[in-house]
């Protein structure tokens, strides 16, 4: 056995390429494909909507993949497998609960601001609480994504510090060079065909491989890597006896829940995919194929994490925690040679790629669309374009700048923009659509009370203040969630509510009346429908336990 | 009841269906979990990779189902309705009516 604090490059087993061409071709060759899909769809750019929203046209299935490879990420492949290699199964119900997020979307207000006409919730966040409110949720936005983008560029960087052997700071600015790229080319029509490719890529780079390797471990099941590794479970449950254990308490997962189930909810760049459904009703189909692929997708990658651990205790292998990320080429290396390898290299591309350029175009949507009509400059539909190309070179710039002093892991960053987007945006989104009662007062206050509490009790920023569980949860960053969420929509409804009744204030909810009637698909007939104030205060009152239980000591 | 009740009573219980059969997963371990395998694998484990996103297929298409048929309809007749009681009506779609 060797020392679980040796670093890469002392263990028994290989860690790199040791023949190259291959793999590099095999790369190549999809960034090739990637650029020619963005080139011949340069042609259908002709206004913001063609770039932003792809001009509304993409049918449930294109949209299905797109939104599974945009949702997965690179992480899928090497932050998601270190995290099941390190805190096994509870991991997977932290995952499990992040599948929630796209039906919730679709459900809680994909199709009604699809119908609508919105490019990002900022979009809406204009139309229904005024322009302050936008600035408010557009800055949320280019918050969150430069945050999600950070991790994708890091771990980008990092393959092609392992491919290639370049120093960090080169592998940072190619990737980002080439990422810019093909997203400046065709905007969301480019990225659209792209990010549906992409997912193909990813899937069979995991599934095909995994065959391989769960054949030579000796499962049965070996040609469905999905659900064919259950003969392994025994010889799991002695090596690893504790790998089935759920481990946490309940607040644990409740807090999961919270992050990894409400905060995709506000994800722009998730939303932004629904927003280019060629209409409401393909929008709806759309969830019917992200569950079937990213299911598909995401058992095959527990496969993964479990052929991970599984061979490791077998071999009586130990790898030092940094290095978690890189198990799956680590598998791939020890079972199929450097050729598969470079394959699987080119689906883990692909997810950050997918990722990344998602929350490009969210970034410059809300930038070149949202900022400047919250500002209403007097620009033509060509200058938002315009602004919308410099948009998304802006943003790979910033991002691969902050990314040069990165994080210690990978993920971290990634789950710090869920707890932020579940306490800052999700609550004004989902309560602006199906309540007339709240106002701009709730919706300004409850965001910034949400932003603030996240980032004052998360480990990130003032590291004397916390909440939560210590060790890994508080370290994720996500434990404040049990705070920040419930104080967010306390603040939501008891701001919107006191609004009403200061005249000065001028809040009046038969204001919203058109902009509801037409986001649900009614007649402006003059019924004023959500209207009540009564859901609102009960699930006011359903946060107070919440709260209490946040923050009693973990 | 009206129908943008019965809507929000839909979606809102549709939502908390999916969170539910996701959840099954980790309440089987917390309250107990049934000690049976399915192809091999604990029960909760199966359920967290394949049962729960099937069932949350199933609970999808119920709810599809009933928003594309019966709110879907019910929202045609009061479109109609608004647009007969319309004396001067306009002709022509208005905005988002031909996304549905």
């Amino acid at each position: 056995m060797i020392n679980p604090l040796q670093q890469a490059g002392e263990y028994p087993f290989q860690e790199t390429f040791q023949e190259l061409a291959i793999p590099i071709l095999i790369i190549l060759a999809t960034f090739v494909v990637y650029y020619g899909i963005s080139y011949y769809m340069k042609n259908r750019i002709k206004g913001t909507d063609d770039y932003m929203v792809a001009g509304r046209t993409i049918g449930p299935f294109v949209n299905g993949s797109a939104i599974s490879a945009t949702w997965e990420s690179l992480a899928t492949f090497m932050g998601v497998v270190a995290l099941m290699v390190q805190v096994q199964i509870p991991f997977l119900a932290v995952w499990t609960n992040f599948l929630l997020s796209i039906p919730l979307i679709v459900i809680l207000y994909g199709q009604t601001l699809r119908r609508l006409g919105s490019y990002t919730p900022a979009t809406f966040c204009k139309d229904r609480y005024g322009n302050t409110m936008s600035v408010v949720m557009a800055l949320l936005i280019v918050f969150v994504m430069l945050m999600y983008a950070l991790g994708q560029f890091i771990g980008l960087a990092q393959i092609a510090e392992i491919l290639f052997g370049w120093d960090y700071t080169l592998s940072l600015f190619v990737i980002a060079a080439l990422v810019t790229g093909y997203v400046v080319i065709a905007g969301m029509w480019g990225v659209s065909y792209n990010s549906a490719l992409q997912f193909w890529i990813m899937l069979t780079a995991a599934f095909i491989p995994m065959m391989f390797v769960l054949n030579q471990l000796g499962s049965s099941g070996w040609f469905f890597p999905p659900l064919g590794y259950g003969d392994l479970v025994p010889e799991m449950e002695q090596t690893n006896p504790g790998f089935f254990d759920m481990t946490f308490d309940t607040r644990w997962y409740f807090a999961m829940f919270l992050a990894m189930a409400l905060g995709p909810i506000g994800m722009p760049h998730l939303a932004q995919r629904i927003f280019t459904s060629r209409d409401v009703e393909a929008g709806r189909k759309t969830v019917f194929w992200f569950v079937v692929v990213t299911g598909l997708m995401f058992a095959t990658i527990y496969s993964v994490a479990f052929a991970g651990v599984y061979w490791l205790g077998q071999e009586g292998y130990e790898v030092a925690e940094a290095d978690f990320d890189k198990m799956i080429f680590y598998l791939n290396f020890a079972f199929s040679g450097d050729t598969v390898t470079g394959y699987v290299v080119a689906g883990a591309i692909a997810g950050g790629l997918s990722t990344v350029s998602g929350h490009m175009l969210a970034i410059s949507a809300a930038v070149a669309n949202d900022i400047t009509e919250a500002f209403e400059l007097d620009i033509t539909e060509d200058r938002k374009t315009q602004f919308g190309y410099a948009s998304v070179i802006g943003a790979g710039l910033v991002v691969a700048l902050i990314a040069l002093s990165p994080p210690a892991f990978l993920v971290v960053s990634i789950l710090w923009a869920f707890a932020v987007s579940a306490a800052a945006i999700t609550p004004t989104i989902v309560l602006g659509v199906w309540s007339a009662r709240v106002n701009r007062y709730g919706a300004i206050a409850s965001s910034i009370v949400g932003f603030f509490t996240v980032v004052i009790l998360s480990p990130h920023a003032l590291g004397g203040i916390g909440a939560g569980a210590e060790g890994l949860t508080a370290d994720l960053g996500i434990d404040a969630i049990m705070i920040a969420f419930p104080l967010s929509i306390l603040t939501f409804v008891g701001v919107s509510l006191a609004a009403e009744r200061i005249d000065s204030l001028d809040v009046d909810p038969a204001d919203n009346r058109s902009l509801i009637n037409e986001m649900h698909g009614y007649p402006d007939d003059g019924t004023e429908r959500f209207n009540s104030a009564m859901p609102l205060i009960a699930l006011a009152v359903l946060m107070l336990p919440i709260l209490w239980w946040g923050i009693q000591p973990w | 009841m009206q129908t943008h009740t019965k809507e929000a009573l839909a979606s809102m219980i549709a939502a908390l269906a999916l969170i539910g059969v996701i959840h099954a997963g980790i309440w089987f371990t917390i309250f107990g979990t049934p000690d049976f395998t399915v192809l091999g694998f604990p029960f909760h484990y199966f359920w967290l990779v394949a049962g729960g996103p099937i069932a949350m297929f199933v609970l999808y298409w119920i709810y599809y189902q009933y928003v594309t048929t019966s709110i879907m309809e019910e929202k045609q007749q009061l479109k109609q309705a608004a647009a007969d009681a319309e004396t001067t009506g306009e002709v022509g779609a208005e905005p988002g009516d031909s996304d549905d």
